[in-house]
């Protein structure tokens, strides 16, 4: 499990960092829009569309990645009095509830990216720009978060009967050295 | 099928559980808002909903505005500006008795207007400020209450991530939203500033005079690390009030901005950049979860009618509009002590903002009222989450009651903020009124 945890944890990052590509892309296109067409008077064609799937990737690539940084917020009111075997049993219902929604959100994500590569789905508009690619990203990402939860239960699981602490918590960004010199 | 409000109690119930044992925020509403809808419409629907809502909601042009903004606030933080923000407002305020503090304030007010994330504020804050004041002897109370309390000043100050939050949840302007959050930060800073400045006349001990020299030259020097964020904001915030540019292409032109200059400045690296990618994909991931649960549990609220039936009881009850405002306020400052402030807004507004606008009250100004609610819940026990941030980041000790002893003044003065806006609302819609 561990070869694949390990695999699996590179994969997310890969993905993530391609988001970030992304990230960087639609900051690019946004300023070249605003530039070429408020200022030059040329519109840059696609931009807009191009934006709007990055946006996909963006938030989905990165959704396995935030998994195994266990840094989607919670309440933890219960989570911070109880002891590391019940801190772990709550990791395991929280692991499986997610397991529930992003399983059916899996479910659904595939039958849209299917249909959507069928019919050959594209926007409205003078530049039919194609929205199978976004909707396959949508389902990629939320696959890589299910695998993700499931070595997360098994790990949680064991955790209960060990009593150990989660491997990976969030290091908080702001977490590196910083000195006023 | 159920009646919408037998769906609702039940829905009520799962949900609550599900957040008390700590089923992620997101996660909650989402489940909470499909068996809603299961229940009351049928199965079909609910599918429709998870196969529509998650794609509809970033797939979207105008939402690309929050990456876009996180991404100028990850590179902000990664450059290291609040250094320089803190530098300047160190060498300038620094040599007056309670001055370290203001500045304080100040940078942290200026480093809200790069990065929207009270969070990352509070820890930046706490490793740069924090040093300083204990070295020079201030009250370390008075230090790590301020920092937790200047942190939250990042959610009215534009860009507000939170604000983005709330314009989509009530379909509101994001622009006229972002621009009306401008002079209640300004305010909200500038009633810290004399809050300090009475508080250290009235005891000094708080806050010794230091003794700092610094040349007029040293001070003009230290402005030239500040220009360039100063000048990015202007335009930024600048090209939203004029309507130059939409929000999304300001968070565009914001992030390149930045980006120019963390290169100008030599501070990016391949890794650097590597660890900027990962804070803002995380961030932007955590955020959409949430708001993506919150949309399928609003849909289920609307398209059942409970939304409808819950408004027109309430506004049947004919009370005067205070009382709902109090209500509103009170929901939100209990809420605030547990839950997280995005998650707040995509749980309450979907019912909370058609009564509040059904009794008059502007939806932009209250957009900044809830704003302000949630910068306050986030400085109240028991969870107020900057103050654990402080706790946590410090590099002194401290303890959770120190933080939040040293809080308690700031919350009074969160408190004449929240009743000056409340009195006074063309603070917050003056700007926004001009833009229309």
């Amino acid at each position: 499990m561990k070869l694949f945890s390990d695999l699996l944890r590179r994969l997310a990052l890969w993905v993530l960092l391609v988001g970030g590509l992304g990230a960087v892309m639609s900051m690019l296109l946004g300023t070249a829009e605003v530039v070429g067409n408020q200022i030059l008077l040329i519109p840059v064609p696609g931009a807009r569309e191009l934006t709007e799937s990055t946006m996909v990737l963006i938030v989905f690539g990165a959704l396995a990645y935030a998994q195994i940084r266990r840094s989607h917020i919670r309440v933890e009111l219960l989570y911070l009095r109880a002891g590391p075997r019940g801190r772990a049993a709550l990791d395991v219902a929280a692991d499986l509830f997610a397991l529930l929604f992003f399983g059916l959100l899996l479910w659904q994500a595939i039958n849209e990216a299917r249909f959507s590569w069928q019919f050959g789905e594209a926007t409205d508009g003078l530049i039919r720009f194609p929205l199978f690619p976004a909707r396959i990203i949508l389902a990629v990402g939320t696959g890589l978060l299910v695998l993700q939860l499931l070595i997360d239960t098994v790990t949680d699981i064991r955790r209960i009967f060990d009593g150990s602490e989660p491997p990976d918590r969030d290091p908080v960004a702001a977490d590196r050295p910083l000195s006023i010199d | 099928m159920l009646d919408p409000a037998t769906a609702g109690i039940i829905v009520m119930v799962v949900m609550v559980l599900m957040l008390g044992i700590g089923v992620h925020i997101g996660v909650s509403l989402g489940l909470g808002g499909l068996l809603g809808i299961y229940l009351t419409i049928g199965p079909d629907a609910a599918w429709a909903q998870l196969a529509t809502v998650p794609f509809s909601t970033t797939n979207s042009f105008t939402l690309a505005v929050i990456p876009l903004f996180i991404l100028m606030g990850a590179l902000a933080t990664q450059a290291g500006l609040t250094t320089d923000l803190y530098r300047a407002a160190y060498n300038w305020f620094g040599h007056l008795r309670g001055g370290l503090a203001m500045a304080t304030t100040i940078a942290s007010a200026a480093f809200g207007a790069a990065s929207g994330s009270t969070v990352v504020n509070a820890a930046v804050f706490t490793r740069m400020a924090l040093p300083e004041m204990a070295r020079f002897g201030y009250d370390k109370r008075l230090s790590a209450g301020c920092i937790a309390a200047s942190g939250t000043l990042a959610s009215l100050i534009p860009p507000s991530i939170l604000m983005v939050i709330y314009a989509i949840i009530t379909e509101q302007s994001i622009a006229l939203l972002l621009v009306a959050g401008l002079l209640p930060g300004l305010l909200s800073a500038a009633i810290y500033m004399i809050g300090i400045y009475v508080r250290v006349r009235r005891n000094p001990a708080l806050a010794p005079q230091p003794d700092l020299h610094i040349s007029r030259a040293e001070k003009w020097r230290s402005l030239r690390g500040v220009w360039g964020i100063s000048f990015l904001f202007v335009l930024v915030i600048g090209g939203i009030y004029t309507g130059f540019f939409v929000p999304t292409y300001a968070g565009a032109i914001g992030a390149f901005g930045t980006f120019l200059i963390v290169i100008a400045k030599s501070r990016l690296t391949g890794r650097s950049l590597v660890d900027t990618f990962k804070d803002a994909g995380v961030t932007t991931s955590v955020i959409f979860i949430i708001v993506i649960g919150g949309i399928l549990f609003a849909r289920f609220l609307t398209y059942t009618g409970l939304v409808n039936d819950i408004t027109d009881t309430l506004l049947a009850l004919g009370l005067p509009g205070f009382a709902y405002l109090a209500a509103f306020a009170v929901i939100y400052l209990i809420l605030g002590m547990l839950i997280d402030p995005i998650a707040i807004m995509v749980m309450t507004l979907p019912v909370m903002f058609p009564i509040m606008v059904g009794v008059g009250y502007d939806p932009i100004w209250l957009g900044v009222i809830a704003i302000k609610l949630a910068e306050i819940s986030l400085i109240t026990p028991p969870v107020g989450l900057n103050v654990y941030v402080v706790r946590s980041a410090s590099p002194i000790p401290l303890t959770l009651e120190d933080v939040f002893a040293g809080v308690m003044p700031f919350l009074v003065l969160d408190v004449i903020t929240l009743a000056l806006l409340i009195a006074f609302p063309e603070i917050v819609t003056f700007l926004p009124s001009l833009m229309m």
